[in-house]
């Protein structure tokens, strides 16, 4: 190896760049060659020199301690976040707070799952059923004859009956066909009857309140209370009262009532 | 007085722990595991800031905000590379940092990040060695080579410094520098050996060595 070889490989053989045989080579001219020699020496000396300012600067004691204790601080905080945390439910305002949102949560999850929902149980109970089915219930004889009576004059209001053909008729009772009135007067007097009717849309009544008004109107014109009636009307009072008094031990009904005392 | 010696011991036990079981030691409360990664850098990182900063006070207080920023971010260091390259990494970019925001307030100008000293050119730098050479002739040899040192080295181009550094304090890999530093492996080599000629130029004057030796 020659000089100008050594002075090229000298800072890898400085930074261990070289490989063993390389290392060896460097080493061998180093012993013959006084001035590589020196060059060797220097880079040396950086070494020392780095190792010589390395001692001289340290950092002081206080910014040491002050390092050392954010560290501890910073463990002491991690360590106690979790008590912190449960710390806090022991205050009663926030325990209830707690317990409220956790109610709310377990509220809003329930919901979502669908348990304790009302909307399942009214479904159950009033089905939705179709116009066409509620249309198919077959009315009473005297339905039937009480709405073809009713509808048989008034010719101006013709056109307000065809709009409400499609409409379910459901006659309600109180107290305007009373007992004291002959059935072929409450009848003339459609008017009356009338403005007791009201109507519902029959794609919007459920099947089990078309059970419930369908006996209802069964009651009122029950021909049993009727025939009685008609009896009172013709002086037979003492068919009437019998049959009103048989009427009245199965349903006490106001009407039955009062048509008794007519009887008396 | 016990307690005081058994965490002597414990923390003697865990001096051949690697970084990684350091860390994680401290993550889960043993303040000795930091202490002893705390000495087996601080040296090296205080070496490397002060080059970054001639004044004294200044160095103290960027280096107490490095290991500040250390530790707050020990909790979410993931165990991909060395610590070291981490920590080295973390210093020069606060260092950078700071440098940047003196720069933007003027108290530092902007060159002394990018001084692109000509390595040739630094007959300024010989003239104040030779001042520090007559002047420290009560100090000691490795004080006066410590001096002579620190003056060569800060005549150094930036970027030769920062490979130098990292390399000779860090102990760093080329690998790693390149990598920290966005350059090739060959240019990190390249760097560190221009670094090296400079510096053996620097100590060279006067032929002060060589004498000092024999």
């Amino acid at each position: 190896m020659n000089c100008q070889e050594f002075e090229a490989k000298i800072e890898d053989l400085f930074l261990g760049e070289l490989s063993g045989s390389e290392e060896d080579r460097m080493e061998n001219h180093i012993a013959e060659c006084s001035h590589c020699e020196d060059l060797w020496m220097e880079h040396r000396e950086i070494q020392k020199g780095i190792e010589a300012l390395a001692e001289l600067d340290r950092p002081s004691g206080i910014t040491t301690a002050n390092i050392l204790k954010a560290a501890n601080d910073q463990i002491t905080r991690k360590k106690f976040v979790l008590a912190r945390f449960l710390l806090t439910f022991t205050r009663p305002a926030y325990a209830g707070l707690f317990a409220l949102v956790l109610t709310a949560g377990l509220g809003i999850f329930a919901h979502q799952l669908g348990i304790f929902s009302s909307h399942k149980q009214n479904e159950i109970m009033l089905p939705h059923i179709p116009a066409a089915s509620v249309k198919e219930l077959p009315p009473t004889p005297k339905q039937t004859t009480l709405r073809q009576s009713a509808s048989a004059p008034e010719p101006d209001k013709e056109e307000e009956r065809k709009e409400d053909k499609d409409l379910v008729v459901i006659p309600v009772t109180t107290g305007a066909i009373t007992p004291s009135v002959p059935v072929e007067q409450a009848i003339a007097e459609k008017p009356n009857v009338q403005q007791q009717e009201k109507k519902i849309t029959n794609t919007s009544a459920p099947a089990g309140l078309m059970a419930v008004t369908d006996h209802f109107a069964e009651e009122t014109d029950n021909p049993q209370y009727l025939q009685a009636i008609d009896d009172i009307e013709k002086g037979n009072c003492k068919r009437a009262k019998k049959t009103l008094k048989k009427l009245l031990q199965k349903t006490a009904r106001p009407e039955y009532e009062q048509a008794l005392k007519r009887c008396r | 007085m016990k307690h005081a010696h058994s965490l002597e011991n414990a923390t003697d036990s865990k001096q051949s722990w690697p970084d990684e079981k350091l860390i994680k030691g401290y993550l889960k409360g043993e303040m000795d595991c930091f202490r002893v990664i705390y000495d087996r850098y601080q040296q090296r990182v205080f070496f490397i800031t002060r080059r970054y900063f001639s004044d004294g006070n200044k160095t103290e207080e960027v280096f107490q905000e490095i290991f500040l920023k250390v530790i707050q971010k020990l909790s979410g260091y993931q165990n991909t590379g060395s610590f070291r390259a981490w920590l080295f990494k973390l210093c020069r970019n606060h260092c950078i940092d700071v440098i940047r925001s003196q720069a933007r307030k003027k108290e530092v100008s902007e060159s002394n990040l990018h001084s692109n000293h000509d390595s040739e050119d630094n007959a300024g730098v010989l003239d104040e060695l030779a001042t520090v050479e007559a002047t420290m002739e009560n100090h000691t040899y490795e004080q006066q080579l410590a001096k002579k040192l620190d003056l060569a080295l800060a005549s150094l181009p930036e970027e030769q410094k920062e490979v130098f550094l990292l390399k000779e304090r860090g102990g760093l890999t080329f690998e790693e520098i390149a990598e920290m530093i966005q350059v090739s492996v060959n240019t990190a080599k390249s760097r560190m050996r221009y670094a090296l000629k400079s510096l053996r130029r620097s100590l060279k004057s006067k032929a002060y060595v060589k004498e000092t030796l024999q």
